[in-house]
């Protein structure tokens, strides 16, 4: 018995150590999850004001560039129609349909972006593009980039030395073709386009964001990207140098305005950044075929998916260590695990709020629904109507008041609000109020403590990268199902033994 | 340390009552004996155990009028869910009024439609395991012995005797009090004694986790009372085992006035507060029987031998 016990235990660690191994053995990066690599959840925001007529939203859509992928993208369209024209560095999404006045309608566009790991080659442009410069600074020009081409300079160099003497020189040359010119930067960035497509360079100017931490509403600013060595590179305006921070990504060309709204008034677009520790991994190419499968394998649209999957085993494996080591009751005994993946939608704070107050706010109504002696069946259904209310009005409120976190509480597992409902105030009618919201606060401190778990990057990356440890998931299961030993609990329940019997 | 002196003492915790004793002794298909009351009641009675006669059973939710004969009929009974525990969901009614009212054991008036919708309710499982449809049972309400009603509040005391393989190895009584609202359940408030295995004399009583010497309403000391009737007890209990099975099992007896004990239901997960009430650790008890008294088979023989055993350990 003991030994099957030990068998049981020993043997799926001793696989999982295997599988991981083997994976170690292919690639050792996987050990050590590599931070640097942040990828980076991007969202532009655009809110409509309908004039009663059809509104036509376009949306320029992020440039391709050298240094970023785009890993997955999706639109929030509300109910409208989302087209995407053009393509490559052209593209744009396009909404469009009927707003009625005084309707607003919030679109969204979000993508998941990552620093490319190896190097990218864009399509050559089919032309230099038409350059703005007037005939007499085309002649300065030509003046300046033929003596730089005596001095031997060509390509790279020729493209860094000219853009570092017309932006910061004090030659003649410089001084002549700087006249006139305004210190905005979409000008000094225009200016440079045209001098670099004059001097046979294809170049744009591009609108981008610095992708540095967290940012609510990141600002747009211009630089100018030119192609050489087969892909576009990027050029600082305001330093003059074609060496530029690695955290530049390009979105919109030409234009600081992305968002163009017609038969309607906007707002501002606003653009926020929020980085990802431990991205979805780049699916691997072909070629490289590994012996174990790994499920990095997948389309990275249905990695997300994998990375929760995996890690809710070990959050039933909490509960588990609670419920039979700690000795904590919760109400229902996986419910702190739905709960605390609904929490994902929310985060924490607003989540615990969330819950407390429909909670709350349906046992009240649940309370009078009780006086009317309803049969189980249909009183269920009653209380998810209350519940489905109460989150109702939640949302109403949130919007009333600009608070964007009501968007997610539709998003609630309604069901199991319902039946969390209906348990506490069975337990309510059974143990009395005391005893019946210290259960429900318990209830929701495990989810939080679930929720923690879960949302903890490394576990979700070392489950994602090493599936087998769902083996060792297993294994401690089993220990914990053979555990005989008293629950920390219980040493507070008979505590009366210890002081002596009979006191 | 706590831990160890729980250990020294032979506590039994959860895991180890779930895993050593109900995992390895109640088989999962004995269950549904100990978990619908109607069909232990029966197989209880052809075995000539005495147990509180069954009135009349509700199936169904439409069943109104015969309801209501049943209880003009017989307007002192209980009406519990078949399915329930812990005491969730009973009813004692004590009389009928000449109105076509009824009065419950607290003295409330009660109408037949708010019966009804108790018993609605029951029918469609909301005190039964998992919310499964249910019967309603109404049958025989007890009456109290007298040697109880100093230490008791309105309802009627139960007596836990905790059978493993057919040997009684602890026992306790169960005291209604206002807090538990007259019923004898330990988590509602009722008051708990434990009960001297070989003689049948009440010790210091437990109230939640705090120890009691008297009955915290009527003031009367709760120590040193002669159950009666305790060897007819102790047999009760233990062809309990017999009947069902079940090698773990708690059994709920009540005594009646008139008719002596009562079985009033088994419980294949009995609890664990039975140890708080005797100041005594399960599971030194358990492996006792575990290592010596497998073999018993007389009932007498097993009384005996959980007497002796409570003596020494």
């Amino acid at each position: 018995m003991k030994i099957r016990v030990i068998l049981f235990v020993l043997l799926p660690i001793l696989i999982a150590w295997g599988c991981i191994f083997l994976r170690v053995q292919q690639n050792d990066s996987l050990l050590l999850p590599d931070q640097k690599t942040y990828s980076w959840q991007i969202e532009a925001h655009v809110q409509v004001h309908g004039g009663g007529r059809t509104a036509k939203v376009e949306l320029e859509l992020p440039v391709l560039s050298e240094r970023f992928e785009l890993m997955s993208e999706n639109f929030v369209s509300n109910g409208f129609a989302v087209g995407i024209l053009g393509k490559g560095d052209t593209r744009k999404a396009v909404w469009s349909g009927y707003i009625d006045s005084n309707q607003q309608i919030d679109f969204y566009y979000r993508a998941q972006v990552q620093a490319r790991k190896t190097r990218w080659q864009s399509d050559s442009p089919a032309t230099v593009g038409e350059t703005e410069l007037n005939a007499e600074k085309q002649r300065i020009a030509t003046r300046l980039i033929s003596r730089l081409e005596m001095e031997g300079l060509r390509g790279h160099d020729l493209i860094d030395y000219l853009v570092k003497e017309v932006l910061k020189g004090d030659s003649d040359e410089a001084l002549a073709l700087r006249k006139g010119l305004k210190k905005k930067l979409e000008s000094r960035a225009g200016f440079i386009t045209a001098l670099l497509r004059f001097a046979g360079f294809p170049a744009r100017t591009v609108y981008g964001i610095r992708l540095a931490g967290p940012e609510r509403s990141a600002r747009l600013f211009p630089w100018v990207q030119v192609y050489f060595d087969k892909s576009w590179h990027p050029v600082d305006i305001k330093s003059a140098r074609t060496y530029v921070p690695s955290a530049w990504f390009p979105w919109g060309q030409d234009d600081s305005e992305l968002v163009k709204v017609r038969g309607a008034a906007s707002s501002d677009l606003v653009v926020s950044v929020v980085p990802v520790e431990f991205g979805p991994l780049k699916s691997k190419a072909p070629g490289e075929e590994s012996v174990l499968f790994s499920f990095t394998q997948l389309p990275v649209e249905s990695q997300a998916l994998y990375r929760l999957i995996l890690v809710i085993p070990v959050g039933a494996l909490v509960v588990a260590f609670l419920r039979c080591i700690v000795g904590i009751k919760t109400i229902g005994t996986f419910m702190p695990v739905l709960v605390a993946l609904s929490f994902r939608e929310t985060e924490l704070l607003w989540g615990l709020l969330l819950y407390s107050t429909v909670i709350i706010l349906s046992l009240i109504a649940r309370y009078f629904l009780e006086h009317l002696q309803l049969l189980v069946v249909p009183r269920l259904t009653a209380t998810l109507t209350l519940v489905v209310m109460v989150i109702l009005t939640f949302t109403v409120l949130c919007d009333i008041y600009q608070i964007n976190k009501g968007l997610s509480v539709a998003l609630f597992p309604i069901v199991i609000l319902t039946m969390m409902v209906e348990r506490i105030s069975i337990l309510f009618e059974e143990l009395g109020l005391v005893k019946a919201l210290t259960q429900t606060v318990i209830t929701l401190l495990v989810s939080a403590l679930v929720y923690e778990v879960l949302s903890w990057e490394y576990i979700r990356y070392y489950m994602f990268v090493f599936p087998e440890l769902l083996l060792v998931v297993l294994s401690f299961s089993i220990l914990i199902g053979r555990y005989t030993g008293f629950r920390l609990t219980e040493l507070y329940r008979f505590r009366s033994f210890a002081g002596g019997a009979g006191k | 340390m706590i831990w160890r002196e729980l250990k020294r003492k032979g506590v039994l915790g959860m895991n180890a009552r779930n895993l050593s004793y109900i995992a390895r002794y109640n088989k999962r298909r004995l269950y549904p004996l100990a978990d619908d009351k109607m069909q232990f009641k029966a197989v209880a009675e052809s075995a000539g155990l005495s147990v509180p006669r069954l009135y009349g059973a509700i199936y169904s939710v439409g069943e109104t009028k015969r309801l209501y004969k049943l209880l003009r009929k017989n307007p002192s009974c209980v009406i519990k869910p078949a399915h329930g525990s812990g005491g969730e969901g009973v009813l004692v009614l004590d009389s009928g009024t000449a109105d076509g009212k009824f009065v419950r054991a607290s003295g409330a008036e009660m109408s037949f439609l708010e019966i009804h919708h108790h018993i609605a309710k029951t029918v469609n499982g909301m005190y039964s395991l998992g919310g499964q449809p249910d019967v309603v049972m109404i049958e025989y309400r007890v009456q109290i012995a007298p040697i109880f009603e100093e230490v008791s509040y309105r309802g009627v005391p139960d007596i836990r005797i905790i059978v493993f393989q057919g040997v009684p190895v602890m026992a306790m009584i169960r005291l209604p009090t206002r807090a538990s609202n007259g019923r004898a359940n330990l988590h509602q408030g009722a008051v708990a004694a434990g009960i001297e295995l070989a003689t049948g004399i009440t010790k210091h009583g437990v109230q939640g986790s705090s120890v009691v010497a008297q009955h915290p309403d009527t003031g009367n000391s709760i120590e040193g009372l002669q159950v009666p009737h305790w060897n007819d007890l102790l047999a009760n209990a233990s062809r309990c085992y017999d009947l069902t099975g079940l090698g773990y099992l708690g059994v709920d007896i009540v005594i009646d006035e008139e008719l002596g004990p009562m079985i009033l239901e088994i419980n294949a997960r009995p609890g664990l507060a039975v140890q708080i009430a005797n100041q005594r650790g399960l599971a030194a008890c358990l492996r006792h029987v575990e290592k010596e008294g497998k073999l018993l088979v007389t009932t007498d023989s097993r009384i005996a031998f959980g007497k002796a055993a409570a003596r020494y350990i």
